[in-house]
């Protein structure tokens, strides 16, 4: 039978006053891979809010690191390189993208020359997708919805 | 998307709680939706047709409501 009771990730049961698993084990901070929230939010500010150019967010963390007062002179991130690849390293919620073309099963075997074969069945197609396997993952794994998901549909 | 649970979800599910290698997994199942968008850009117009992918597990009232419970699995562009 299908019970919808908790079990652990090897599907064993398990008891019923059993707390859940923590999410995530394998990342310390919430943050990851960014050091702090204000790292985080920094990134935000400066890519996303700001879409500040690479030559300006090097000059922004020159300055930060030479900041009379300022602790040890290691800026949040060492160049715009760094920021770039903190952001790219956010594995929450990630599916790359692919996109294959494709045609017409006919296609390869169509005259070129034949005015009576339709257009479309000669064209190349983009197809752009993503996993579905991961985004179903992270739809399953979304804290949002843990009141309100069907575990036994 | 409002669903309606049918009786061939009860007997696909039966069937699988059959076999005992499925103990302790969960039953999900798989919601494709497609429809036709238009979108025009600078340079001409194209057809999108999205599909998009969500489970029977996550709550209608929550499907609606909420963003991330159904995904945008791919799109075909048509150049006009």
């Amino acid at each position: 039978m299908i019970l919808g009771t908790p079990v652990d990730s090897n599907g064993g049961d398990l008891p019923e006053d059993a707390s859940a698993p923590q999410p995530n084990p394998q990342h310390r901070s919430p943050w990851h891979p960014f050091e702090s929230q204000a790292h985080f939010e920094l990134a935000d500010f400066i890519f996303h809010q700001n879409e500040m150019p690479g030559a300006q967010i090097d000059e922004l963390m020159h300055i930060w690191a030479s900041m009379p007062g300022h602790h040890d002179g290691t800026p949040p991130f060492s160049n715009h390189k760094h920021l770039y690849s903190s952001i790219d390293a956010i594995s929450e919620g990630d599916a790359p993208w692919t996109s294959p073309f494709m045609e017409s099963a006919e296609a390869g075997t169509l005259p070129a020359d034949d005015s009576s074969v339709p257009s479309w069945k000669k064209a190349t197609y983009e197809v752009v997708f993503h996993d579905p396997q991961i985004l179903l993952d992270h739809q399953i794994s979304n804290p949002d919805f843990k009141s309100h998901i069907d575990y036994s549909p | 998307m409002l669903l309606i649970k049918t009786d061939s979800n009860g007997y696909l599910k039966n069937e699988l709680s059959n076999d005992p290698d499925n103990h302790g997994a969960m039953f999900v199942p798989i919601i494709l939706g497609s429809d036709k968008t238009t979108v025009s850009v600078a340079t001409g117009n194209n057809e999108y047709y999205p599909i998009y992918i969500s489970t029977g597990n996550v709550h209608n009232g929550m499907r609606c409501a909420h963003g991330e419970a159904v995904s945008l699995l791919g799109f075909l562009a048509i150049p006009k």
